[in-house]
């Protein structure tokens, strides 16, 4: 298969390296159809984070179809021929924090957790294609990916749904979907979201989903102010007020609520 | 080596303490620990990893590992330690005794 691999800060290439197998009972190999670049890959192209490894395999916001499960798979859960998003973090469904629901706190994925409580304070679960600290899983900018844990991570997509209206539930969906749900947003709210980048823009969604009448998006650049109105959202270019608080305050008679 | 494991149930339903305690003196008297330290077999840290690779299989029924993972095109003293230390995370320079220290911290 074709991967894009991690060469060295500032150095990426595509090689051609053997399909990945089956390692554990309850892995499971996906055909991936769909992956995306994320902001925070950019951390490790630029080496701001440290035990990448010459060779590590990218991405970790990917989807595509199941072609090869695990003896340990729960065939109720996972089987050949489903497609499905995979989720970046990798939980074992079983831990302490696994039954609360809180996956990215997973105590059970991520072997090299000791690296990670060094540089973080503490540890979270496995990652793909994101360190050696988050244990060094083989990511998704590939043609075939491994997923460990397989019948609990991946979200099962029905047919007919086309692959770029599902691939963000990967991680950017939820990341900004996360961030307006911090924020407490009662119906009725006006919110003010400062930055319109890809984040963002799913924050901006979000927010309307959680019951916001108002969402006012904050930034320079058209393109982005652009995709935010498509959005819903008002904007303001802050290259071309004078002081953003008081625009927001003259747009909402001061009754921002976050 | 002498040593014992005991299993006492957490409070309100919370699974299993799992306590071990192991006497063992490696050979070779300080230096000798200092060195098997700086490898990573220090005996305090790979008790703690043993618990762990045992929390994992008694939970989940396997040993998470990326041992036999695809990966693309590793350097030259990557591979070396690899093949030296499987176990070892791999990692060259200065950022392996960054985490080095790390571990001597934690053991």
């Amino acid at each position: 298969m074709k991967a894009v691999c991690w060469m060295g800060v500032g150095k990426m290439s595509v090689e051609t390296l053997p399909d990945p197998e089956i390692l554990n009972r309850r892995d499971a190999i996906v055909r991936i159809t769909s992956t995306c670049i994320c902001g925070s890959d950019l951390h490790l192209y630029n080496g701001f984070i440290p035990t990448m490894e010459q060779g590590d395999i990218m991405g970790h916001e990917f989807m595509g179809e199941v072609v090869e499960v695990g003896a340990g798979v729960d065939r109720d859960k996972l089987k050949i021929g489903d497609r499905v998003v995979v989720r970046f973090t990798i939980a074992c469904g079983n831990c302490f924090f696994c039954k609360r629901e809180l996956w990215s706190c997973c105590d059970n994925s991520n072997p090299n957790y000791w690296m990670a409580e060094k540089l973080l304070g503490s540890s979270p679960s496995g990652l793909f294609g994101y360190t050696h600290m988050m244990d060094g899983y083989a990511g998704g900018q590939a043609q075939y990916g491994r997923v460990p844990f397989a019948d609990v991570g991946p979200l099962k997509i029905p047919e007919g749904i086309p692959d770029d209206k599902v691939v963000f539930l990967s991680d950017i969906f939820p990341t900004g979907y996360f961030g307006a749900l911090n924020v407490d947003i009662k119906p009725g709210d006006t919110v003010a979201i400062w930055g319109c980048g890809p984040v963002a823009q799913f924050a901006i969604r979000s927010a309307f989903m959680l019951g916001a009448e108002r969402v006012i998006a904050i930034d320079r650049f058209d393109y982005r102010l652009r995709l935010a109105e498509e959005g819903g959202a008002e904007t303001i270019n802050y290259e071309q007020v004078g002081d953003v608080v008081e625009t927001l305050k003259d747009m909402t008679g001061t009754r921002l609520m976050h | 080596m002498d040593g014992y494991v005991k299993f006492r149930p957490a409070p309100a339903g919370r699974g299993t303490l799992v306590i071990a305690r192991v006497l063992y003196r490696p050979p070779g008297g300080a230096a000798a620990r200092a060195v098997a330290k700086m490898l990573g077999k220090d005996p305090k840290f790979m008790m703690r990893q043993d618990l762990r690779r045992f929390k994992a299989l008694i939970e989940t029924g396997e040993i998470p590992t990326i041992d036999g993972q695809t990966h693309g095109p590793r350097s030259v003293a990557t591979a070396a330690m690899r093949l030296a230390d499987p176990d070892r995370p791999i990692r060259g320079d200065a950022e392996m005794r960054e985490i080095l220290n790390a571990k001597r911290r934690i053991a």
